[in-house]
Order: structure tokens, then sequence, then C-alpha cells
């Protein structure tokens, strides 16, 4: 069936639901009753007709149903559930609060009825309590919302410490993590080890694995969804914590009751304050020397929101971090001369978005998004040289910057004609602006003087995509989400476009074991330039060309969900992807290499398959998951590995994670996570030998020239990622207290990472040792796998006020 | 529970992160995997068609536990046949200093035909390469060109360079590479007798091309002519390096080569894994290529010549 076929078979279908008697509308938003705040993806169910739906990313809700009775029940998970009964003999806007379940006590988390898994059309997907996510614990106490992530199935870090994800055998470009419905082009600090999400500025987090719902498009693999808080609309409220690398403050409260609101929190790093003094001091030391030395991080986290009625409300977000790296150093001997050199190294991210929401009517809710996101590193060294006594001066710098930047439009509709069918369509185009990497160089000795730069040029592009989907309950055991998302990329002379169908289904079989399955297309227009082994700062996005082709996916998923008695949510997937175009450096070729990117890379192609269980407890005073992945991930590159398939280098075959949270008592919550990985695939040598080659000398007579050789010592190996590195595991504890004092609550936590102390394997390397041989009094060589690891047990402990 | 009792944990984590100060935990030393190494013999040569000797190293590879320095990694009593065409040309053995060369009677030749060498040794496998001695194709011309615009942006965007124009005959599948030379005359002669001896230096990182097509090899730039088959095409060798630059046009030259696809590849793959081993934790695995069947290395047989450069 070809796309216009599909798309007025889904018209009709709507079109004949629509006229199917008379109907009116509930509509509304569902909110905390103490903050305001909206809730995402609450529960709004008829318990008469049996029909209900879900509130949107912005709380909002519509429901249509026959002129009669209704009894209404909404629900979302942590809150009390609320029952309304009404006479539905017009459109109704209901706004609902709920409450929390428990006011004193937040980390227990009570649920009432919420949408069970098996009554949801996708598959895939899962949501993470943001409390939940607070709990885990987290290296040097820092809650990471990526590393929580990285312990749901489907999911793998890079590796030790690493904030990287790795969805289904994707690679981290492939993810498309949305700040507020903003991408963020690089999510962590201190090279990967914590991510750029401040927990305290967090609502929800939702992460995408497959199944991919119309809607979303540009990224391959995954999609991060993760929403900020709104801010109190009722009354102030703020949270401070110190921990041991950094604090965090947040503050939250009504600029107009009711109406508007604000959320500013901000966290900072301050190792760089405390060891300024002993640093500078050391410097010191040395007469006539000075010098400093300091690396820190900062995130900001803003949010305003106006409801300018009761049909539009307007939202103004803003996100800021940035990793600075400096070191200075100054040696001056008075009256005769004097250096100085620094260096700064930096890289961060700045987004804003303002969104407007408007009610046409009950039935039709719509965003409009302007958005900016903008990306950039930079690093530079300056030096100065002064000779008093010749008068000379002498000035010479090197800057180097790169990065991306995004500015949006995006136009969304919520159209809910019958309970039967949830439609969604829009569109959306975004300007990109590329800077492949430019050096600034500066030179100056007073009578000669360059300034230039060298590099390559800014690169424009524009992506565009439209979409349709619907959410459709074909049947009371039957339901679809289907839709068809159009993408659209302008560079230069060079336009791609894919039409790219998605389709979820699920059917109720016997038990009310829900049997899914998905097939979703994806198309993916920027290319990271990367190294396999670490993401870094310095990495750059950059755009498809003429040369450089559009990465391309299709993914299919088969599963089965079930609610046990309300609490535990188990679920059991397979799939298998196929991936077009990715890309990866050539061998050989790195991100020291000068020459244009697009002959540093290589596309090839990708699969990857598996299975993944999972067991999810939300509720209750024991909460946490268990799950379980079995996969294969390959890669086949025509200048790579002699063109055979390889397996990627985050190819696990098994990985566990175990999440669980106790609460011991009132004030006494215990949470450990334990997480086992087959060991990363890495290439060693089968043998050795030394390769010759024409040397850069040559001796000639009149009649003859002849080559003279040198030679290095070289590696064969059989295939590439042939052997295995030792597994990971590690044991992550933590313990929480938590007390009331006056109007406060405090909480004092303690953990610990790696608790029993595993030498995980950071990277290998075939080294040369020397041993001392005490017969023959000399050192012997020999060859040695060495086994690099990073984090022993780190012991963290934080104090958090909330008010 | 008590909260003093509880709070014994703390005791025990820093206990436990005093234990974390040895550096055991850090740099630890795995066995290295149990692998079968293929013995194999490694061949290399690079034969001229105008050299009147054919040499060639036989060494070994062996394990990567192992130590070995070059001398240990050369084998004796191996046995080289060279067939031209398919007819046996030219047996060697080891000479009395344990070189396997030949001397021959003329400049080797055989351009355009196929060349067949087979290595035995009692202790190995027989290792066979066939590969093909490339036609001479010689450029149109080869120019000096003085501020050459690079497309560098600022104050670097010129430099000297050498114009190379090749027409590229259509009927065969070419790879060009390029060697610059400067030309000294200084005290070699001396050692080396009476005999006319120039010393040739080489900077081969002195100099590079901005030509996507060009491509750096371990012993020079490399040209495929694949994007350009048939057709007339003009290159660019620009000079950055201060020792080229400050050489007269008149001791500059070109050591032009007519490889063949194996020494394109091979030289590539070389140039890629020695960059790369520089890199450490973020360095490929690069494989060295090689045309020897059953074994490793290269035996290239390429048409070469030294040319001038005109101003």
């Amino acid at each position: 069936m070809n796309i216009h076929k599909y798309v007025l078979l889904i018209c009709l279908m709507t079109l004949g639901l629509t006229l199917n008697g008379q109907q009116f509308t509930i509509s509304g938003y569902v909110e905390d009753s103490e903050s305001g705040e909206k809730l995402i993806s609450a529960n709004v169910f008829d318990l008469k007709s049996l029909s209900g739906t879900v509130s949107n990313t912005y709380g909002f809700y519509s429901l249509s149903l026959k002129k009669d009775s209704i009894r209404l029940e909404i629900s979302y998970i942590g809150y009390q559930s609320k029952t309304i009964d009404l006479y539905l003999n017009k459109n109704i806007q209901l706004n609902v609060e709920l409450s929390p379940s428990v006011t004193l006590e937040q980390v227990e988390i009570k649920a009432e009825r919420s949408k069970r898994i098996e009554e949801q059309s996708q598959m895939s997907v899962v949501e993470v309590p943001i409390q939940q996510i607070k709990k885990i614990p987290a290296l040097l106490g820092e809650t990471d919302v990526l590393k929580a992530l990285q312990l749901l199935p489907g999911v793998q870090s890079g590796g030790e410490g690493q904030n990287g994800l790795y969805v289904r055998g994707g690679s981290p470009d492939q993810n498309l993590i949305l700040l507020d419905g903003v991408p963020l082009y690089n999510v962590s600090h201190l090279f990967g080890f914590f991510s750029v999400f401040n927990a305290d500025a967090i609502k929800n987090v939702t992460l995408m694995k497959g199944g991919f719902p119309a809607r979303y498009g540009g990224r391959l693999s995954s999609v991060i969804d993760i929403s900020m808080k709104e801010g109190n609309m009722k009354s102030y409220h703020g949270a401070a914590s110190i921990g041991i690398i950094s604090s965090r403050l947040m503050f939250e409260g009504p600029i107009i009751k009711d109406k508007s609101s604000f959320i500013v929190s901000g966290r900072r790093t301050y190792i760089d304050f405390l060891a300024r003094p002993f640093i500078e001091n050391a410097f010191k030391s040395v007469d006539g020397q000075s010098g400093s030395v300091g690396y820190f991080f900062y995130d900001l986290n803003a949010k305003v929101n106006y409801k300018l009625s009761e049909k539009d409300r307007l939202y103004l977000s803003m996100y800021s971090g940035r990793d600075p790296f400096y070191f200075e150093f100054g040696d001056e001997i008075k009256d005769v001369n004097k250096n100085n050199i620094s260096t700064d190294l930096s890289w961060g991210n700045v987004i804003g978005a303002l969104r407007w929401n408007h009610v046409w009517a009950p039935k039709l809710f719509s965003n409009a998004h302007l958005t900016y996101s903008k990306y950039n590193f930079g690093t530079g060294v300056k030096t100065e040289i002064i000779d008093y006594q010749d008068d000379f001066n002498f000035d010479a710098g090197v800057s180097y910057d790169s990065g991306i930047e995004d500015f949006g439009a995006k136009l969304d509709f919520d159209y809910v004609p019958v309970p039967n069918h949830y439609i969604r369509f829009g569109a959306n185009i975004i300007h990109h602006s590329f800077k492949p990497g430019q050096t600034n160089l500066v030179f100056d000795v007073g009578t000669f003087v360059i300034d230039t730069t060298l590099g390559q040029p800014d690169i424009a592009a524009h992506e565009a995509g439209f979409y349709i989907e619907d959410d459709f309950k074909v049947s009371k055991n039957f339901m679809i989400n289907a839709g068809m998302h159009y993408s659209l990329y302008i560079l230069q002379q060079q336009t791609y476009q894919s039409l790219q169908p998605r389709i979820s289904a699920n059917l109720r079989l016997p038990w009310d074991i829900a049997l899914k399955g998905s097939f979703v297309t994806m198309q993916q227009y920027l290319q990271l330039l990367t190294s396999e082994s670490i993401g870094l700062p310095w990495d750059q996005w950059l755009p498809t060309t003429s040369i450089v082709k559009p990465q391309k996916s299709w993914q299919a998923a088969i599963g089965l969900a079930k609610t046990f008695g309300d609490e535990y949510e188990i679920s059991l997937e397979g799939y298998y992807k196929e991936m077009d175009n990715v890309t990866a450096f050539k061998e050989g070729a790195g991100q020291f290499d000068l020459k244009p990117w697009e002959e540093l890379v290589t596309q090839g192609e990708g699969k990857s398959y598996g299975g993944e269980f999972f067991v999810q407890k939300k509720t209750g005073r024991f909460t946490g998951w268990v799950g379980y992945t079995l996969s294969w991930t390959s890669r086949r590159f025509d200048e790579k590995n002699g063109g055979k398939w390889y397996p990627y280098k985050y190819d696990r075959r098994h990985d566990i994670s175990i999440v669980a949270s106790y609460k011991i008592s009132e004030k006494f919550e215990f949470s450990l996570t334990w997480v086992y990985g087959t060991g990363n695939a890495y290439t060693l040598a089968n043998s050795r030998f030394y390769s010759y080659a024409p040397d850069y000398y040559k001796y000639l007579n009149s009649q003859n020239f002849q080559n003279y050789l040198s030679f290095w010592q070289s590696e064969s190996f059989r295939s590439r990622n042939e052997f295995r590195m030792p597994a990971y595991h590690r044991l992550d504890v933590g313990l929480d207290y938590k007390y009331k004092y006056k109007k406060t609550t405090n909480t004092w936590s303690i953990g610990a990472y790696n608790a029993y102390n595993r030498s995980n394997p950071f990277f290998l390397n075939v080294e040369t040792k020397y041993d001392y041989n005490p017969v023959t009094g000399e050192y012997e060589d020999r060859r040695a796998l060495i086994q690099y690891s990073l984090f022993p047990i780190i012991p963290s402990i934080a104090y958090k006020i909330e008010f | 529970m008590s909260r003093l009792s509880r709070m014994k944990i703390f005791p025990f984590l820093i206990v436990a992160s005093l234990l974390t100060g040895c550096t055991d935990f850090f740099i630890q030393e795995l066995d290295i995997p149990r692998q079968d190494v293929d013995n194999q013999l490694v061949i290399h040569g690079f034969v001229n068609d105008t050299d009147d000797s054919i040499e060639m190293v036989i060494g070994k590879n062996w394990s990567v536990d192992e130590e070995l320095d070059e001398a240990e990694s050369k084998i004796n009593q191996a046995k080289i046949s060279i067939f031209q065409s398919g007819n046996l040309k030219y047996e060697i053995e080891q000479d009395p200093q344990g070189k396997y060369l030949k001397k021959l009677s003329s400049m080797l030749g055989g351009a355009g035909e196929d060349w067949r060498i087979e290595v035995t040794h009692p202790d190995y496998d027989k290792a066979v390469v066939n590969t093909v001695m490339p036609r001479m194709v010689f450029p149109k011309s080869v120019r000096f060109i003085e501020g050459y615009n690079f497309g560098g942006v600022g104050s670097f965007e010129e430099a000297n360079a050498i114009e190379i124009t090749i027409d590229d005959p259509g009927d065969q599948e070419n790879y060009y590479e390029v060697r610059l030379l400067t030309v000294v005359i200084d005290q070699e002669e001396l050692i080396f007798g009476t005999d006319t001896f120039y010393v040739e230096t080489y900077y081969p990182d002195n100099y590079f091309s901005d030509d996507p097509i060009i491509e750096r090899g371990t012993s020079g730039l490399l040209i495929p002519d694949d994007s350009f088959n048939g057709k007339e095409r003009v290159f660019y060798i620009v000079m950055t390096g201060q020792k080229v630059e400050d050489i007269p046009v008149d001791k500059l030259k070109v050591e032009w080569n007519c490889v063949s696809r194996d020494h394109y590849q091979y030289s590539k793959s070389l140039q890629k894994y020695q960059r790369s081993s520089n890199f450490g934790f973020f360095a490929e695995p690069i494989g060295i290529y090689t045309n020897v069947e059953n074994g490793l290395g290269l035996v290239s047989f390429k048409a070469s010549r030294i040319l001038d450069v005109a101003e």
C-alpha cells in the first residue's frame, strides 16, 4: 500500500468514527495539587464506558464520550487517584488536581491505578520515575540520569564511568536526547564521567529504544525525552545540597500565584576553589614564579511559565552548562625577563526553548515551539616573552574552536476526535550551523605579525520534518499506533528526503498478557566524528553531504508484557535492527588528522539483535527493577577488517542490572545497584613481524640507484574485536537518612561506588615489561597484557535540605 | 537498629577507601589469551624495472608474547624461485653475507608481464606471490610552481609546489607513487670511491598534497587512477618544509614510480598502521596489507624513474 492510500485510510476511519453518535468532550489539565506541576501520562478513565486516555507532555487530556453519565477516574503513579461523577451533555473543561500519595515521605512511591504496561500500544518504552533515579547510588554521590538509563535492558554504557548510551547496538550519536524538546549535543561533564542533567530540575524521563512514534525523527537508535520541572505555582520551595565534588541549589515558586511560576536550579563543582590556594602557593614556592591550574563544571537550568488564559500557556526554559579547564604559569626575573604561558580548554551547551500551548477546541491541542541549541568546544594556548634588557616582546597564541548551533521551530497538534483515536500531527524545521574546526594563529614579534585562521569554513544545513500518527484502539483487545514521518534535508545543492513508516501494535491475549510488535524505519542526517573507544568533548557533529550519506535503519520488535498484582511490570522483548551508512573513522584516521573530515570517515552497515527481560516494581516500600539483555551487535565496512563483519566494540552478550531500594523505616532507606556485563570486544594481535619499505635515503650513480629499506615491528591480527575484556561487574550501595526539622526536610546520604572494589577494565594494552633476572643480573624483556582500571571503591557523602 | 549502630558503616567505608591506595588496582597484568600462531614466512622485496639486481628479505613472524630484534627475525636456508610469464627466470639462495641477492647481467625489465615468486623453506609452508610489473607511464609534464595557492586561509595560503600532469592511459589500472628528492653532492663521493655518487635526501614530511585523490603512503604520495582513468589530470605537490623550499629548482628531482595495486595497498596500510600506533588507547587496529599467499609482507615490482623538474 502506498503512502497516499495509507493516509487516506486513516482519515476515513477517523471521520467515520467522529460521526458515530452524539458525543461530547471532557478536557483539561491534570496537575499536582501542591505545586501545580503538570502531570505527564496521567491516566483519565471512564469506568462506565471503559474508555480512557492519558495526559500529554503538557498535562493536557481530552476524552470524547457519548452523552451519558460518566464516572471519571484520574490516576497517576505516586498520587491519590480521584473519581468524579458527571453527566456529560456538553463539552466540559475540567482541570484535575491530584494529591501526592505520601506527602511527608517523598521517597515511598505509592500508586493507585495507573496505565498498565499491557494497556499501552507502544513498546520498548521505559519511564523511570525521577524519584527512583535520585535513589540510585551514584559515583561520588552525583545523581545521574544517563547512568540510571544505562541500567535498563537494551542500554549499555561505553565503559567504566562513561555516560555514552549504546542502545540496541547503536552508537551514542544515534540517540536523540531532548531537554524540554530541544536536542542536546553533548551530555557529559568531565570527559563523560558525569551527565549534564541536574536531577533537581527534572520532572520526567522517558526512554524509547524502538517502536518510535512518528513524531520523533532524526536519530536511529533511541529517544530520551527529558522534561524540566515548571516551578511551583502555589508556594516557594527550595533545596540545597552539598556533596563531595559539587553543590546544588534549586529554588521555585509562583511569580503570580496559580498563574505564573519559575524554577532556577544550579550546580557547580568546587574542587578548583578548594585546591586553588594550595596550587598557587606551590607555584610561588619558587622565586619569581606564579601559576594556577584548575577545572570545574557547572549547570544552570531556569524555567518560567505563564498561564495566559485557560486555553493558553507560555513556557520559557533554558539550560547552560560548561566545563572549563585552565592552566597559567609565569616566570619573571625582575628587570631581566618575563615569560607567561596559559592554556585553556572549555566545552559546553546552551539551549533555550519558548513554547506556547493552545487549546483550540476541547479535542484539539497545539504546542508551538521555538528552540535554540548550541554546543561548542574551544581550546587555546598563549605565550608571552618579554626581554626587558633587549627591549624585545614576543606574543604567540593558537586557539581552536568547533561546534554546532541550531535554530528550530516546531508545531505539534494533538487531536482526539473519539476515544479510540488519538491523532498527532505536526511539522518542524531546524537550521543547523556546523563549525567543523578552525584554528587561529597569532604571532607577534613587533616587526613581524601573523594573524591567520586555518581550517574549514562554517557549513549551513536545513532539516525539516512532517508527521502524522494515530493511536488507534481498534477493539477492546487490539490497539495500534501507526504513523508516517517525512524528513527533508538540504545542504547547499544536495537534498535528501525520506518517508519513514512507523507502526506498533498491541494484541491482548488471555490472562491480560499483551503481545506487542513494532516496525520502524529511521533516517539520520547528523554525523558524529568520534573515536570508537571513548566519547570526548572535541568530538564533532557534522552534516550529511554529497559524500557522506545519511544513516538509515529499520527495526522490528516483538514482545510480551503483563502487570502482576498491580505492582510488578514484566516485559520480554526480542528485536532485530539493521543500519546502513553508519559512520566511523577509516582505518588509521583520527581526530587529530588535519585532512578534510569527509576524507577521514567511512560508511558501512550494522546489525543488532537480541532479547530483553525487564521486571520493574514502581510502588511500595521496596522498589526497583531487574533487567537482562542477551544481544549481538556487529559492523561491516568495506575499508575495515578486510570488508568482513566484526563484533562492534560494545557487543555485549550478557548484560544484567539489578536496582533495588528498600525503605527500612520512616527515616532510613537503603538502595543498591549491581551490574554485570560481558567484557567489551577488543583486538589482539595474532603474531608480530617486521615490515619493510623503501627508505628516505638513496644512493645514485650514473647507471643505477638502489632502495634502502627501513623496517618497523608490526602486528598482524586475524579479525577485529576477536577477543573479550574481562567481565564488568560492580555493586553500588547507598543509605539515606531523612528527618524533618521545623519546616525543612533534611537528608544525609552516604554511599559507596564499586563497593567490593572490583578492578574493572577501562582499556587493555600489550606492552613490553622488563623483569630483573637475579641469576644473570640483567633485565629481561617480555610481552604482557596490561589492564588499566579507573575507579576503585569510592565512598560518598552528601547533605540535602529541602524547604 | 539504633542510629549509632547504623553509623558503623562510616568506619567501614573509610577503611575500604584506604584499601584502594594500592596501585595494583589500577594497573594489572592479565594472561595473554593463548592463540595458535600461524608460523609464516614474511617476504619483502621492492624491485625496480631498471634494477640490475634483485634482493629480498626473508623473515618470519612470531608470537605476540615474545620479543625479537630484526636480525633474529630473519631466517636462513630459504629458496626463492622467480617466474616471468610462467617460466622460471631466476633462483635465489642465501649468499655468504646472508643476503638473498641476485645480480643480473642487465636491467630486469619485464614491463607488463606477470611475475610469480615462490619461497620455500624446510620449516615453513611454501609462500607464493603473484604480481605484475607495471608499464611505465611517464607524466606529461613536471613543473615547478612558485607561490602555489593551496586553499589555506590567511598568511600560509601560498607555497612552492611541483605540478605534475598525467595523461592517464585508459586501457589499464594505474597506481602512481611520487617522491620528491633533492640532489646534493657532498662527501659521499669520497666514501664510495671514484664513481660519481650523489646523496639523495628525501623529505617526505616536508611536502603534501591538498588533492583529495592523493594519499600518503609509507614511501611517498600515492595516486590511484580510478577517478581519472583515461583522462588528463593535474596534481600539485606542495612544499611547505623549509629545507625543500630552499633547494634550487635544478636540484629538485621527482622519483616517479608506476606501482602495482598491491604496492599501493601495502604502502597505504603501513602508513596508517604507523600513524595509528601513536595514539595508544585511541589507536585503531590496522591490518597491514600483504600480497603473499600463505605468508606476510610484500613483493613489489615497479617501473621507476628519476625525473627533472622544469622551471
